[in-house]
C-alpha cells in the first residue's frame, strides 16, 4: 500500500505510521500538489493530510481536484475523531483522501492504517 | 500604530462601531460564497455553489472545523489582550452567513454576533477585573515569551525539512548573529533573529531546487489540462468579486491599524506588549509594533500556498485577501494611510493569485519550506504559550498557582486535547485566575 503524505507535521505523521510497524505500507512525503498529480497518476493509493482543523488546508487541493466525495476529515479540531465504524464506511465509499488535525495524529492515524489493513485482507 | 496617540474614547467608540459592521459584511459574504474565514470552508464552498450540498449541512460541517477554534483561540486569546481576533469574529458569521436563508438574514445575524461580542467581552473584562485576585496583571506574563521564542521558528521549520545538523548550525548562527547585531546596532534583537533564520531557511530551499531540478525534473512538470481548467474558472469568479474583497479588506485593515483587532496568533501577543508599553515608553511599543508587522509579513508568507490552494480551487477569497494587509496597516501611521496602501495592495493580490498559484508549482522546495513554516509557527507558539501560561499562573498564585495551571494542562492532554494544544497555555492562565478567586472567596487562598 502506498500512501503520500502532506501538510503540515510530515515528520510526526512518517513517525506515526513508521511506529505501527506494517511491513507493507510505503511512505511518500511530498507537497499536496505532488500529491495530487501521484494520486492522479495511480503511483500512491492514498493520501493523508494534516492541517490545524483536520479539514482545511489538509485536503483542500484533493477536494479541488477529487471533489469532496473521495475526501473525508478523520480527527478535527476539538478533539472530535471517527470511530472504526465511520472509517470502514468511508473506505466503503471508496474515499482515498484522509484529512487529520495536528494535535491528533498520534491518536487518529494508527485507527485508519488498521482498518486500511483489515480492508485489503479481507 | 494610530491608536498610540489615540484617545481612548474614540477607540471604544470605534470597536462598537466597526466591529459590528465588519462581522455583517462577512456574514453577508459568506452567505454569496465570495469570501470566507476559514481556510477549511473554502474547499467545501463549491459543493453549495454547485448544488451539491443544501446550506443547513454545509453549516454543520462549517461548525465541526470551527468550534475548537472559537472555544479555543478564539476567546482565550482575546480575554486577555482585550484585542480582538478573527478567530472570535470571523468563524462565527462564516457559519451564520452559509446558514442563513436570505441576504438580509446573514446581514443581521452577522451585526448581532459583533454586538454580542463588543458588549460581552466588554462585561466580562470590566468583571475579571473587578475580581479580588486580579489576574490581569499576571496575565502580562503570558505574551512575555511569545516574541522571543517566535523569532526561532524558522530554526525549526529547517529542522523539519532540512535534518538536524542544518537546524543546530542555523541556530547556532542566528543566536550568534543576535548576539553581535544588538551589541552594535539598535535594531531589535528578535527580528534579527528570525531574519538570520528566515534567511538560511530560503538559501537552503532554493539550494535544494536547484539539486533538485537537475535530478529529477519531472517534479517541476505543469498541471494537466483539467487542473488548469478549474483554476482558470475559479480565478474568473475570484475577480468578479473583487469590490466585495476589497471592500471587506480594508474595514479589516483598519481594525488592525487602531489597535482593536489582531487577525494572527503570531501578532497578538506581541501587539498586547506594545499597548501596555505605551504609555511609559513610545519608542519601546513602536519597535514591538514593528516586531508584530515583521511576524505577520513571515506568517503571511508561510501561509501563502495555502491561501493560493483554497482560493484556487473554490474560486472564494478570504476575508483578509492573502493577509499580507495585517503587515501594511500595522505600519500605517492612521487609518486614511491604512486604507490608501491597503485597497491597491488587495487588488494586486486579486491579479495576481494565478501567477503566485504558477510560481510555486515552479519551486516546489518553496511550497514545501512553507508548509514546514506553518508546522514550525505552531511549534513554537505552543512552547512560548505553555511557558507563558504557566509563569503567569505562578505570578498569580505562587506555587499554587503553578500546579493548578499544571493539572489543567496535563488533564487536556490525558484527554486527547480537548482544548487545542495552542490554546491551553492561555486556557491554563485564565482557567487558574478564576479558581484562585473561588479558593480565595472561600477563605483557602490569601493574597
Amino acid at each position: 500500500m502506498r500512501i503520500a503524505i502532506g501538510g503540515l507535521c510530515k515528520v510526526e505523521m512518517e513517525r506515526t505510521i513508521k511506529a505501527c510497524g506494517y511491513d507493507d505500507i510505503q511512505i511518500f512525503p511530498m507537497t499536496d500538489m505532488e500529491a495530487m498529480m501521484k494520486l492522479r497518476a495511480k503511483e500512491v493509493d492514498y493520501y493523508f493530510g494534516v492541517c490545524h482543523s483536520g479539514g482545511g488546508g489538509a485536503i483542500a487541493m484533493m477536494i479541488g481536484a477529487f471533489g469532496y466525495k473521495s475526501c473525508c476529515t478523520i480527527a478535527m479540531n476539538g478533539g472530535k475523531k471517527a470511530t472504526p465504524e465511520q472509517i470502514n464506511q468511508y473506505l466503503d465509499e471508496g474515499k482515498f483522501v484522509f484529512g487529520f488535525n495536528n494535535d491528533s495524529i498520534e491518536r487518529a492515524v494508527p485507527e485508519v492504517l488498521k482498518c486500511l489493513i483489515n480492508k485489503t485482507k479481507g | 500604530m494610530f491608536y498610540l496617540e489615540a484617545s481612548q474614547e474614540l477607540l471604544t467608540l470605534a470597536k462598537y462601531i466597526l466591529i459590528p459592521i465588519t462581522c455583517g459584511l462577512a456574514a453577508l459574504l459568506s452567505h454569496m460564497c465570495v469570501a470566507v474565514f476559514h481556510d477549511g470552508v473554502r474547499p467545501i464552498l463549491p459543493e453549495l455553489t454547485e448544488g451539491r450540498m443544501s446550506r443547513k449541512e454545509l453549516a454543520s460541517i462549517a461548525f465541526g472545523l470551527s468550534i475548537g477554534f472559537i472555544a479555543s483561540i478564539g476567546f482565550s486569546f482575546t480575554v486577555p489582550t482585550g484585542i480582538f481576533n478573527p478567530w472570535l469574529l470571523f468563524l462565527p458569521t462564516d457559519i451564520i452567513g452559509i446558514l442563513m436563508p436570505k441576504k438580509s438574514y446573514a446581514i443581521a445575524g452577522g451585526v448581532a454576533w459583533g454586538l454580542a461580542c463588543v458588549f460581552g467581552f466588554g462585561a466580562l473584562h470590566t468583571l475579571l477585573t473587578s475580581l479580588p485576585v486580579n489576574f490581569f496583571d499576571a496575565l502580562t506574563e503570558l505574551s512575555a515569551p511569545v516574541t522571543p521564542i517566535f523569532a526561532l521558528f524558522p530554526i525549526i521549520a529547517i529542522g523539519y525539512q532540512f535534518g538536524w545538523k542544518k537546524a543546530v548550525f542555523s541556530g547556532f548562527v542566528s543566536i550568534l548573529f543576535r548576539i553581535i547585531v544588538t551589541m552594535n546596532t539598535g535594531f531589535s534583537a528578535d527580528s534579527m533573529t528570525m531574519l538570520a533564520g528566515m534567511i538560511l531557511l530560503i538559501v537552503f530551499s532554493v539550494m535544494q531546487d536547484m539539486k533538485l531540478k537537475k535530478q529529477n525534473p519531472e517534479l517541476f512538470k505543469s498541471f494537466s489540462q483539467e487542473e488548469d481548467g478549474m483554476f482558470e474558472r475559479n480565478t474568473a469568479r475570484y475577480k468578479k468579486h473583487m469590490f466585495w474583497i476589497v471592500l471587506i479588506g480594508c474595514l479589516i485593515a483598519v481594525m488592525n491599524n487602531i489597535g482593536i483587532f489582531s487577525g494572527t496568533e503570531a501578532s497578538i501577543f506581541t501587539l498586547h506588549n506594545a499597548q501596555q508599553l505605551a504609555g511609559t515608553d513610545i519608542a519601546g511599543a513602536k519597535d514591538l509594533i514593528y516586531q508584530s508587522a515583521l511576524n505577520d509579513l513571515i506568517r503571511g508568507i508561510g501561509f501563502l500556498p495555502l491561501q493560493i490552494t483554497t482560493s484556487l480551487t473554490s474560486g472564494a477569497a478570504s476575508v483578509k485577501g492573502l493577509s499580507f494587509l495585517y503587515a501594511i496597516s500595522l505600519i500605517a501611521s492612521n487609518p486614511f494611510v491604512t486604507v490608501l496602501l491597503v485597497a491597491p495592495l488587495l487588488v494586486l493580490e486579486v491579479y495576481a493569485l494565478r501567477s503566485i498559484g504558477r510560481l510555486f508549482q515552479k519551486f516546489p522546495t518553496l511550497r514545501a519550506a512553507s508548509e514546514n513554516i506553518r508546522t514550525a509557527i505552531t511549534t513554537s507558539l505552543e512552547f512560548a504559550l505553555v511557558i507563558g501560561g504557566i509563569s503567569a499562573a505562578r505570578a498569580m498564585g505562587g506555587p499554587l498557582g503553578l500546579i493548578i495551571a499544571g493539572a489543567i494542562y496535563l488533564i487536556n492532554e490525558s484527554l486527547g486535547r480537548p482544548v487545542m494544544k495552542l490554546a491551553i497555555g492561555p486556557v491554563a492562565a485564565i482557567g487558574t485566575g478564576i479558581i484562585l478567586n473561588v479558593l480565595f472567596c472561600i477563605g483557602l487562598f490569601t493574597i
